[in-house]
C-alpha cells in the first residue's frame, strides 16, 4: 500500500514538473500580436544623394517557410505589408530622397521596365524601392548541447533583397541584399511582449544598412 | 518496500545522467551536416550559359539521410540539389523560389517546403531520452523539432546575388506525384543587376 501511495506522488510530481514546462511558439492570430512598427531614430540625417520622389511598394514575400511553424499571423500586420510601412517609415526619415511616398500595392511578379513605368506614372514618382522578402523567421536554439538545460535562445532572421530602379532610363541603381539577426533569451516560450524586442533590432539594423548601402554605393546620377 | 525504493532511487539517477548527455540524435546530427559544395561548371551534366553554369542532381536515398535525416522520396517528396556559378563578369540575381520543372508544356511548381517540414518534425524520435523524467524527454523532443526547423531553413535554396566567381548551393523540393515521367528540365530564373532584363536557364533532370 505505502510502496502505490510512493510511486502515486512521484507520478503526480513528474505531472506536475511537465505541466510547467513552457509551451512553444504560437501564433497570435490575425490583428491579435503587437504591431511590428516602432518609431525610427530621429535626429539623424544622411546628406540627400537623389533629389527625386521615391516610390515604396509592398514587398514581395519570397520566403520558403512561414514565421515559425507554418504560421504567420504573429504580428498585427501581415509580414510583408508591416516590412514594406517600416521600410518605408525608415526611408522617409533618412533623407537620401526629395520626396518618399508609400505604394500600397504589391511589386508585380517579373520586373520589367513597361510595368514599372505604368507603375509610376499612377503614382507620379522619379524612382522605384522594391524589396523581396528572403527570410523573415524565427528559429530557436537550445543553450548548449546538453538535454537537461532549459534555456533558449529565440532567432529573428531577417533578409531582404532590394532594388531601387530609375523607371525613366531603366536603370537598376542600387541592389543588394541585406541581412541582419537578432536574438533573446528565453525559457523557449514566446509571449507577446517579446515580441518587439526580438525583431526590432533585427530590423532596425537592417535598414540602417540599407540606408548607408544606398548613400555609398548607389549609382550617382546626372541631369 | 525497501528494496523497490532502492530500485528506484537506482533508476532515478541513472536516467539523469542520461539526462545530461549530449543531444547526439541524428537530426541535430543533420542539422550542423554541411552542403557539399562544388563549382557547378565542374558538376556532370552542367549546363552553362550566358556565362552561368547550374547542375541539378536527384539527392540519393543515403544523402537525404545525411542532410535531413530522414528520406524524403519514401515520404513523396522530391529533392534536387541545386549548384550555380556565376562565371560572367557581371552580378546576376538568382530568383531561386521561381525555379519549376519543365517537361513539354508541362510545368511543376516547387511544393510547399512548410509542409514537408512540419511531416518529419512529427516524425522525430525521442529515443535517447525514453524513460528520462517528462521535463527531459520534453526537451528532447523540442531540440529535435527545433533542429528539423533549422535544417531545411539552413539548406533550402534561397534568392540571392551571385557576383562574379561565385557560387551557390542549395535543395529545392518537389512532390512525387506531379513528377513527370520522360525528359525534363529544371528551369532556374535570373535578373540582370544593371539593366532591368530578365532570363532563364534550362538544366536536365533525371
Amino acid at each position: 500500500m505505502k510502496s502505490t501511495i510512493v510511486l502515486l506522488l512521484i507520478a503526480l510530481g513528474t505531472l506536475v514538473l511537465s505541466g510547467c514546462l513552457p509551451a512553444n511558439p504560437k501564433a497570435f492570430g490575425i490583428g491579435n500580436g503587437p504591431s511590428m512598427m516602432y518609431q525610427p531614430a530621429f535626429g539623424q540625417r544622411l546628406q540627400q544623394k537623389y533629389p527625386l520622389k521615391v516610390g515604396i511598394m509592398v514587398a514581395r514575400d519570397t520566403r520558403p517557410y512561414d514565421f515559425y511553424d507554418e504560421e504567420d499571423d504573429f504580428f498585427k500586420e501581415s509580414i510583408p505589408e508591416g516590412f514594406s510601412r517600416m521600410m518605408f517609415q525608415e526611408f522617409k526619415n533618412s533623407g537620401l530622397f526629395a520626396e518618399t511616398v508609400f505604394i500600397n500595392e504589391p511589386a508585380p511578379k517579373v520586373l520589367d521596365a513597361k510595368a514599372l513605368k505604368l507603375i509610376a506614372s499612377e503614382h507620379n514618382v522619379d524612382m522605384i524601392l522594391v524589396g523581396d522578402l528572403i527570410d523573415f523567421n524565427l528559429l530557436r536554439e537550445k543553450e548548449g548541447n546538453v538535454i537537461s538545460v532549459f534555456t533558449y535562445n529565440l532567432i529573428f532572421n531577417v533578409k531582404t533583397f532590394s532594388q531601387l530602379i530609375h523607371v525613366q532610363s531603366g536603370t537598376v541603381v542600387w541592389a543588394d541584399v541585406v541581412e541582419r539577426e537578432s536574438r533573446i533569451l528565453t525559457d523557449g516560450s514566446l509571449k507577446k511582449g517579446e515580441l518587439n524586442p526580438l525583431v526590432t533590432p533585427g530590423l532596425k539594423g537592417l535598414f540602417n544598412d540599407m540606408r548607408e548601402l544606398i548613400s555609398t554605393a548607389g549609382l550617382n546620377m546626372k541631369r | 518496500m525497501k528494496n523497490k525504493l532502492f530500485i528506484l532511487v537506482i533508476l532515478v539517477l541513472s536516467l539523469s545522467a542520461c539526462a545530461t548527455s549530449p543531444d547526439r540524435t541524428k537530426q541535430a546530427l543533420a542539422k550542423d551536416r554541411e552542403l557539399p559544395f562544388r563549382d557547378a561548371s565542374m558538376m556532370e551534366n552542367s549546363v552553362t550559359k550566358y556565362g552561368i553554369s547550374i547542375a541539378a542532381t536527384r539527392v540519393e536515398k543515403s544523402m537525404q539521410k545525411e542532410m535531413f535525416a530522414s528520406n524524403l522520396e519514401s515520404n513523396g517528396y522530391i529533392s534536387l540539389l541545386v549548384t550555380v556559378t556565376n562565371n560572367a563578369p557581371q552580378k546576376v540575381l538568382v530568383r531561386a523560389h521561381e525555379s519549376l520543372i519543365v517537361s513539354g508544356d508541362l510545368q511543376v511548381p516547387q511544393t510547399d517546403a512548410d509542409r514537408i517540414k512540419k511531416k518529419f518534425r512529427g516524425k522525430a524520435s525521442v529515443g535517447p531520452a525514453l524513460g528520462a523524467p517528462p521535463p527531459v524527454y520534453e526537451n528532447l523532443k523540442k531540440m529535435m523539432k527545433d533542429a528539423v526547423n533549422t535544417t531545411f531553413f539552413k539548406k533550402s535554396l534561397r534568392e540571392g546575388i551571385l557576383h562574379p566567381g561565385q557560387s551557390v548551393s542549395g535543395f529545392v523540393f518537389f512532390d512525387k506525384t506531379s513528377w513527370p515521367v520522360g525528359e525534363k528540365n529544371l528551369r532556374v530564373v535570373f535578373q540582370t543587376l544593371r539593366k532591368l532584363n530578365n532570363f532563364e536557364i534550362d538544366v536536365p533532370v533525371e
